[in-house]
């Protein structure tokens, strides 16, 4: 299951890597823009749903970064770095989003704390080892502040390095180094406390 | 061993692999590890670390993903998607603001003192206006206004706001000092009074900030997306959010964002549907007003009502794509008043609607109509772009996209579509094989956008032409600069066969 969501992934990544297909999507082809569309989804929903900090939003913030994505579309130059440029433009929305979201803690409130426990979504039917990992892996991202959570993701997940993460978060390098560094620190610890994690770490990368 | 080494041995640890470690640093790790177990599992998870990228997020239905997917290529926000939260979290709050709604409605309707209920309501409602005007509302964010056309939105200090049907806007009172609106589509016309140092008034849209003192000003973002900023009194400070670069725009000039242009005279044109937009609301207003007192008032009232229904409903049917039932509506919205400013925008998203559904020749007609009602209009120039590719691409008739792009360059020579209409005139003249007209196209492109996105296609246009004409020297300029600055591109392999072609390698 994993190798095929993986061969998945590997081709949408070609799709989004191929310049030539943005290029005709930037100039308003159609079929372009739909495959583009199609191809960035999963990338834009990871990004959102590790960033964002709060689940009940998250299909929400996903559809307005993409629209947001393809509305700046054709401002984008450079066709060859459009997967920095993607990421870029969601993590704008999702700090945004997040600020918004902080203005109005108070009506936003979960209803039922109770609901808000570790296994929040593990689901029967989401029975893959991945999924619950991400799972708890969002849980413990989420309690990190948004700074450095964002630093975290791009470096952990996304595979960023530090100038590049400068780049999206618009600071400087030393700033993005230590949000990075602060960012892994805490999740690491987080994740070494908790005996759920470290079983499936090992499960599903064994 | 000390919590201040383990402290520092795992800040080392949380470092990215691509950060190397000094020798000695590493060698106090090592010696570390050795002694201390929650560090070396530290260090093992940050092994494991590496292997995270390759986890995604838990998959939507595919029912769900589809429509994220069609709603952000239409470009629509969420809206309907936000049920079920107001549904499970809200649901008593929209039952204590639905009671407290029929509690006020019951007053105004049922209260002993009043005479007339349309009296009584315009009253409140005058009331309301006052109020708001004269005190000093609390910092509070609204979402998504959307504005009716007969309704300017009044702020503190009797700032206004007027907006065309379809434009969206975020209004956030931040603070007393600084208030910000959040351009999401459409235009708005803005009127600000003069503000004291350390007051801010803010337009925000995707391509900057519109920096205000005090001033009229209309912002639009069009629908690719591109902020253009008008000035009718004053002047306004634009940071443009990509370069960082702040313009000034005075009175009577244009700004569009991410133009390398700068600040330009605007057309009259343009300024005047601002001033139509104001004027028109102003007008609506005053015969609202005096509609309940006057036959003539009323007949005017209705007449107005009935063509906002009309194009209410005509956009409505356009986004549920009954397109017959839209042309209909938008038929009567002409009939009842033939000056609106929406019929152009409504014509030109049907236009578009039936492009979508391939149906070419009642997009050329509706075009056609457009151009020929509302040339005066700027949905009439897009639409000549608009239908001078639908010539070329769909219909075969580079002759007559030819002509259209000539006259839509002609008439908006800086208009922000006369990049797309020149790389259209210049695949129409290639198709027909004007390669002297082509070649002046092309010159003409690359001396006003050489870093535009059309610029490998126009270098290659030329050094083809002059590759045929024998002038393999300026041929082989051309093909070199589109290899060199696109060398993974379709148009860097035809540039190296040109190159073959005229003996170099």
């Amino acid at each position: 299951m994993h190798t095929v969501q993986a061969k998945t992934q590997g081709n949408k990544t070609e799709i989004l890597k191929n310049a030539e297909l943005v290029e005709r999507a930037v100039s308003g082809d159609p079929m372009a823009r739909e495959a583009l569309a199609v191809a960035a989804f999963p990338r834009v929903r990871k990004l959102v749903y590790l960033s964002y900090g709060n689940r009940y939003d998250i299909d929400d913030v996903t559809q307005i970064a993409m629209v947001t994505v393809f509305r700046d579309l054709p401002g984008l130059r450079n066709y060859d770095r459009f997967t920095a440029w993607l990421d870029t433009v969601v993590y704008n929305v999702v700090r945004t989003q997040g600020r918004k979201r902080i203005r109005f803690t108070s009506l936003f409130a979960d209803a039922d704390p109770s609901q808000d426990s570790r296994h929040w979504d593990i689901t029967p039917e989401d029975e893959q080892v991945g999924h619950q990992l991400i799972n708890l892996l969002q849980h413990h991202l989420n309690r990190i502040a948004p700074r450095k959570r964002n630093a975290a993701v791009m470096s952990i997940f996304f595979g960023y390095v530090d100038s590049e993460v400068a780049q999206i978060m618009d600071c400087s390098v030393e700033t993005a180094k230590k949000r990075i560094q602060h960012g892994r620190k805490e999740l690491m610890e987080r994740v070494l406390k908790d005996p759920g994690c470290s079983g499936l770490l090992k499960e599903a990368f064994q | 061993m000390s919590n201040t080494m383990c402290r520092w041995v795992s800040m080392k640890l949380a470092k990215p692999p691509t950060e190397y470690l000094l020798e000695h640093e590493k060698r106090i790790i090592e010696e570390h590890l050795q002694d201390c177990l929650h560090c070396s599992d530290l260090k093992e998870l940050s092994d494991e670390m590496r292997q995270w990228a390759k986890l995604s997020a838990p998959a939507v239905s595919p029912f769900k993903e589809r429509k994220i997917i069609t709603d952000a290529l239409e470009g629509r926000m969420p809206g309907s998607s936000r049920e079920p939260l107001f549904a499970g979290r809200l649901a008593p709050w929209m039952a204590v603001a639905g009671i407290a709604a029929a509690v006020v409605i019951a007053f105004v309707l049922f209260w002993p003192g009043a005479q007339d209920n349309g009296e009584q309501s315009n009253e409140l409602r005058q009331q309301v206006a006052k109020k708001i005007e004269t005190e000093t509302i609390a910092p509070k964010a609204y979402n998504l206004i959307q504005f009716e056309k007969s309704t300017p939105v009044k702020l503190m200090r009797e700032d206004k706001v007027w907006g065309t049907e379809h434009a969206l806007v975020n209004l956030n009172i931040l603070s007393n000092e600084l208030t910000r609106i959040e351009l999401i589509q459409g235009r708005i016309v803005v009127e600000v009074t003069k503000r004291k140092a350390g007051e801010k008034f803010e337009v925000v849209g995707p391509g900057g900030v519109v920096e205000v003192v005090g001033t009229i000003f209309s912002v639009e973002v069009d629908d690719l997306g591109v902020q253009h900023v008008r000035v009718l009194r004053g002047k306004v400070k634009v940071n443009n959010k990509r370069s960082g670069k702040t313009s000034v725009v005075s009175k009577n000039h244009q700004l569009t964002i991410g133009d390398d242009k700068g600040s330009v005279i605007a057309s009259k044109q343009e300024l005047d549907s601002d001033r139509e937009l104001m004027g028109t609301l102003k007008a609506n207003i005053r015969s609202a007003q005096a509609g309940n007192n006057g036959s003539r008032g009323a007949a005017k009232d209705k007449s107005s009502r009935t063509e906002q229904n009309a194009t209410k409903l005509a956009q409505k049917a356009i986004k549920e794509k009954r397109l017959g039932e839209a042309r209909r509506h938008i038929e009567e919205a002409q009939q009842s008043d033939t000056q609106s400013q929406d019929v152009p925008d409504l014509l030109a998203r049907l236009a578009r609607a039936y492009r979508q559904q391939q149906n070419y020749a009642a997009a050329e007609a509706i075009y056609k109509q457009l151009i020929g009602d509302y040339s005066r209009t700027t949905a009439a120039q897009n639409a000549m772009v608009a239908l001078a590719q639908l010539e070329l691409n769909a219909l075969g008739k580079p002759n007559v996209a030819l002509a259209y792009f000539d006259t839509y360059l002609a008439s908006v020579p800086s208009g922000y579509l006369s990049e797309t209409a020149l790389i259209g005139k210049a695949r129409a003249l290639r198709q027909i094989g004007n390669d002297s007209a082509l070649f002046q196209t092309s010159n003409n492109y690359l001396a006003k956008f050489g870093k535009g996105s059309f610029a490998s296609e126009m270098l290659l246009y030329r050094g083809q032409i002059h590759q045929q004409t024998g002038k393999c020297g300026l041929a082989q300029k051309d093909f070199k600069a589109i290899i060199t600055r696109w060398p993974d591109s379709r148009k860097a392999t035809q540039a190296r066969e040109g190159l073959a072609a005229c003996g170099t390698n």
